[in-house]
């Protein structure tokens, strides 16, 4: 259970979030929407520990354990993952020797080398990644598309317990945001991990169905409801989506 | 990724032709490299006060890698091109202690490529880098880059000079240079994943020399 209390984010003496709250259980699936500039790629900054995102008060706690005292690599390590709208680009380490040495710091390596690579290479293949992807550095001169998947390999291989999903279907086309959610909906199926989608788009959220949607808007969640919430505001936009929801529920 | 075979170097003279090959030790502080044909040399470890000189013959094709990590090291380059030679240069190194790095290159025939990309990373240590490319005059077609980027801890640890010095019209030339500390967001990337603060910084030191290599068998020491 992920629990964000009254929390209060500072960008640069900026206030992005304001007296935030929300709530996610194990295996539940939630959406975060909200117009552009909302902060709701603040949010999944602030839970994997950007130093650049100052909580200035309130609590965030994972599975009772309090997150705001956790850098980076523990909050990894307590399963966490977060895929960004744009996966970063690192030049000269390959995704083989990255996924190595995240499994041996996070005391998860149960695979000798071999038997890393033949996981990694199924993986490669169910996502329709050619097997070279193995050894390719990360996420280095390849397409938008091959990006979010290279990072679904990442996250097939490490097995995080929370995904945070930051707009990963923007720049996709139909046939690879087919690919990408049909990937995650399996990754679902197997792990029941929590997931918190960020997202613009109506495809991504009709194929994982979220139990809850919010309304990020003035620095805090402005409505939550179930899935018709995301369709009401496909309608109307998010003013309008206020209005029409009938079946709003406290996540 | 190209594959070669080991040698040491012993003399102060070399003619390679149409080979590739690794050099694991120099016995001499000076090495004068003849090049014919299409060559790839990596150099795994120089002496301390090192200084190679590459002529690089008619239509001669040279790629040649440093992977070097220097400590109290002088190091001069001094490269001469011929017509229509093409020359790539990588020099990856790391350094401790006092270090210098002087590249020369001399372009006065035409039709000559040059690329230089140098990438340095500080362990603990300073580092002067001058790489000085002069094209002459009535030269044609020539083409130069010199490519810089450094990794330190202060900046005032390394001191890059990119001189261009440009006699003809007729020539693509450009040069640039950074210098900054590790890159906040790819550490923080790598840390997303769950790997260690330390780890992740060598791992980023280590990705930022080898994305400039081409040749497998360069090892930084210690990797297996």
């Amino acid at each position: 259970m992920l629990e964000i209390k009254d929390v209060t984010v500072k960008v640069q003496e900026k206030t992005i979030l304001e007296h935030f709250n929300m709530k996610i259980a194990t295996g539940e699936i939630h959406a975060l929407m909200g117009p552009n500039g909302a902060g709701k790629s603040t949010i999944s900054k602030v839970l994997m520990r950007d130093e650049s995102y100052k909580v200035v008060s309130g609590t965030i706690t994972y599975n009772k354990e309090d997150l705001l005292a956790m850098d980076t690599t523990e909050v990894a390590k307590k399963g966490l993952f977060m895929v960004s709208q744009n996966p970063m680009e690192v030049a000269g380490i390959t995704n083989a020797e990255m996924i190595r040495t995240a499994l041996n710091d996070q005391g998860k390596n149960t695979l000798n080398i071999l038997e890393l690579n033949r996981k990694m290479v199924a993986i490669c293949e169910e996502l329709q990644l050619p097997a070279n992807f193995v050894h390719r550095e990360i996420n280095y001169n390849m397409s938008g598309g091959e990006k979010k998947k290279n990072e679904l390999l990442h996250l097939w291989m490490l097995e995080p317990n929370f995904i945070i999903l930051d707009e990963i279907d923007s720049g996709l086309d139909v046939d690879a945001l087919k690919i990408v959610a049909d990937s995650i909906q399996k990754y679902y199926q197997k792990f029941h991990p929590s997931i918190l989608i960020i997202t613009h788009q109506k495809r991504l959220l009709e194929l994982l169905k979220p139990d809850y949607v919010h309304i990020l808007k003035n620095k805090q969640i402005e409505k939550t409801g179930n899935y018709e919430l995301a369709e009401n505001i496909f309608k109307s936009g998010f003013s309008g989506a206020h209005v029409m929801s009938e079946s709003d529920q406290d996540a | 990724m190209i594959k070669m075979h080991k040698i040491e170097v012993n003399k102060p003279e070399l003619k390679l032709e149409n080979t590739e090959l690794l050099i694991t030790n120099f016995k001499e502080n000076h090495c004068t490299f003849h090049i014919y044909g299409k060559v790839s040399c990596g150099i795994n470890s120089i002496p301390q006060n090192a200084s190679f000189t590459f002529y690089l013959h008619d239509q001669a094709h040279l790629l040649v890698e440093f992977l070097v990590e220097l400590n109290n090291t002088t190091n001069t380059i001094q490269i001469y091109n011929d017509h229509a030679s093409h020359l790539d240069l990588h020099y990856a190194c790391k350094f401790s202690g006092d270090n210098e790095l002087t590249i020369n290159n001399s372009m006065d025939h035409n039709e000559a490529n040059t690329k230089i990309l140098i990438r340095a990373v500080e362990q603990n240590g300073t580092m002067s880098i001058k790489a000085e490319g002069v094209i002459a005059e009535n030269t044609e077609n020539n083409t130069y880059l010199e490519d810089i980027k450094a990794i330190t801890k202060e900046n005032n640890h390394i001191s890059i000079k990119p001189n261009l010095f440009v006699k003809t019209n007729s020539v693509i030339a450009n040069h640039n240079a950074t210098i900054s500390p590790v890159n906040k967001e790819e550490l923080f990337y790598l840390n997303s994943k769950g790997i260690k603060k330390d780890r992740a910084i060598k791992m980023i030191h280590s990705g930022f020399l080898k994305s400039i290599l081409k040749i497998n068998e360069l090892k930084i020491g210690g990797e297996e």
